[in-house]
């Protein structure tokens, strides 16, 4: 009777991540569309103006260097005294950190990657790392890799209590 | 039509769709420049997002030191709210510079105050204007919202 529970829990996850992995890859294509500007795109540009002494990000600008390149055409960010601005290639801060060359400083996506943070040192790798985490886990993909693991885990919590048991 | 064969009815219709693509190319917003029927050079489009924070009040350049000197511009800036909380309060003000003035290089503004900005709805205008030097034009977006707020801009400069 267990087992069974085990293998009906894992049988609903994997095909809860199925689902739900079918889902937000189309919204993901819809996204690449229309919504680029509100979260993190690959093979995005952006430019991002903050604070020289907080850090403290005031504005980006975002692009798409196949359709436009603004930064070709003009100087983008015409930065007041006490601003800094970063390149920063999404592809580069895939992996939640990015290091502006400049200045040696890291820059962050922080949640659903709207608003960039700039920190420094270990302690911003940590809290860069943290907030990159927390929006996979917040974003579209979050379920269904929450569901394959969950199935994953049922599978081998199920076989390891037939084992156990002697069950066929 | 008597002696009209499938391959003559295909062509014929390929026809009409060919002009009706073509037709929608000439009159598709932002598509070329049409001023007072003069022959008008067209730039790249610069075009992107752009996020501001709260209270923040970022100036940034579509175009910058943009020649050929001694030229009649015509410069159209849009800006659209992008997402985000869909309703904003905002200032933006875009500006054309002719870099070979000496006291003020000023030579175009169109600036608006926008409250209660809906998602979608597009702010901007038409600017012509003579620069004798290089042209550049500024954007300046201050968000007096309490969050920040994404922002599509498009900017396309044409000479003659």
């Amino acid at each position: 009777m267990i087992a069974r529970l085990f293998a009906f829990v894992a049988v609903i996850s994997f095909a809860t991540a199925l689902i739900a992995g079918a889902l937000s890859s189309l919204s993901a294509g819809s996204a690449e569309d229309g919504e680029c500007s509100s979260h993190l795109c690959p093979g995005y540009v952006y430019q991002v103006l903050y604070d020289e002494d907080t850090g403290k990000v005031s504005a980006m600008l975002s692009w798409d260097p196949a359709v436009s390149d603004p930064m070709k055409l003009g100087t983008g960010f015409v930065p007041h005294p006490g601003q800094r601005t970063a390149i920063v290639h999404a592809d580069d801060i895939a992996d939640g950190t990015f290091q502006d060359p400049a200045t040696d400083k890291y820059v962050f996506d922080a949640s659903n990657g709207r608003i960039l943070r700039v920190g420094e040192g270990r302690r911003g790798v940590e809290e860069g790392l943290l907030n990159w985490l927390t929006s996979v886990a917040a974003s579209s993909a979050g379920i269904p890799v929450f569901s394959f693991t969950l199935g994953l885990v049922m599978s081998v919590a199920g076989f390891a209590f037939r084992r156990r048991t002697n069950l066929p | 039509m008597a002696g009209e064969t499938f391959v003559s009815t295909l062509c014929r219709e390929l026809l009409a769709a060919v002009g009706l693509a073509l037709l929608c190319i000439a009159f598709w917003p932002g598509g070329p420049v049409s001023v007072s029927g003069h022959n008008v050079t067209l730039l790249p489009a610069s075009s992107g997002h752009v996020y501001v924070a709260a209270s923040a009040e970022p100036y940034f350049q579509p175009y910058s030191n943009t020649g050929p000197n001694d030229k009649d511009w015509t410069i159209d800036t849009r800006i659209t709210l992008s997402g985000g909380d869909n309703l904003q309060t905002v200032f933006f003000d875009y500006q054309v510079f002719d870099s070979d003035m000496i006291y003020c290089c000023l030579v175009g503004d169109y600036g608006v105050p926008v409250r209660d900005w809906g998602s979608g709805r597009t702010y901007g205008s038409t600017i012509t204007t003579h620069a004798g030097g290089s042209m550049a034009v500024q954007l300046w977006i201050h968000n007096i919202d309490a969050n920040g707020q994404w922002f599509d801009f498009r900017a396309r400069a044409g000479y003659q």
